[in-house]
């Protein structure tokens, strides 16, 4: 049998869905009430992707 | 448990069937207090969302919520919508917990909560840390401007 070959791209994929969505994170310090000092700072899993989407989404002037 | 964040179960539930019209079990409007920054010293996790203990005065006595702010967004900066990054708000204000009292204690995530008294209101998104913390007697933990609490929807 033959065998049509044709040079058609693919179809696009299907869009994905695009439900609402959100993560968060944050710095968080712990610090010694008596002398101010910092004992620990801690940043959580997700904080470094939302820090950078907060960079870019601030005004630049 | 892997650590999560975002909406909790309870808030991805209520805000879909106020989006989509249904009264009973809709998002509750909040007070014009605004949201209220809490402790926890379980995780709320990837998974469940849902869940976490609650730092309790019988344990810290000095323990409370903080109000993350007064003014008309009360204490976030809301960015507008950026293509592929979302809507970004996070915290305008400083946020410094009460010095920890009687017990040390243990930080594995913070969430935010509709009103001030402990153990009510509708806890409305957090964030867990991968591994907790522990918090002696005589320190604050603080949430710093612009950083201590960054959450973006997309």
């Amino acid at each position: 049998m033959d065998v049509e070959i044709t040079n058609e791209p693919p179809p696009p994929p299907r869009a994905a869905p695009s439900p609402l969505r959100m993560k968060g994170g944050g710095e968080i310090q712990i610090v010694e009430e008596a002398t101010g000092k910092v004992l620990h700072t801690v940043q959580s899993p997700d904080f470094l992707e939302v820090n950078e989407r907060r960079l870019r989404a601030e005004p630049k002037y | 448990m892997a650590a999560g964040s975002g909406f909790t179960a309870a808030a991805d539930a209520s805000i879909t069937r106020t989006i989509i019209g249904v009264t009973s079990g809709a998002y509750a409007t909040l007070s014009t207090n605004g949201m209220y920054a809490a402790c926890y010293s379980t995780q709320f996790t990837a998974a469940t969302k849902a869940g976490a203990t609650e730092w309790a005065t019988a344990s810290d006595g000095s323990y409370a919520r903080q109000q993350m702010g007064l003014s008309t967004a009360f204490g976030w900066s809301i960015a507008a919508y950026v293509n592929s990054t979302g809507v970004v708000w996070s915290n305008s204000n400083t946020i410094t917990f009460p010095a920890v009292t009687l017990n040390n204690q243990t930080l594995f995530a913070l969430g935010w909560v509709d009103v001030v008294t402990l153990g009510s209101g509708n806890i409305n998104f957090f964030y867990d840390l991968t591994t907790s913390l522990t918090v002696n007697i005589g320190t604050n933990v603080i949430l710093s401007g612009s950083t201590g609490a960054v959450f973006t929807t997309y």
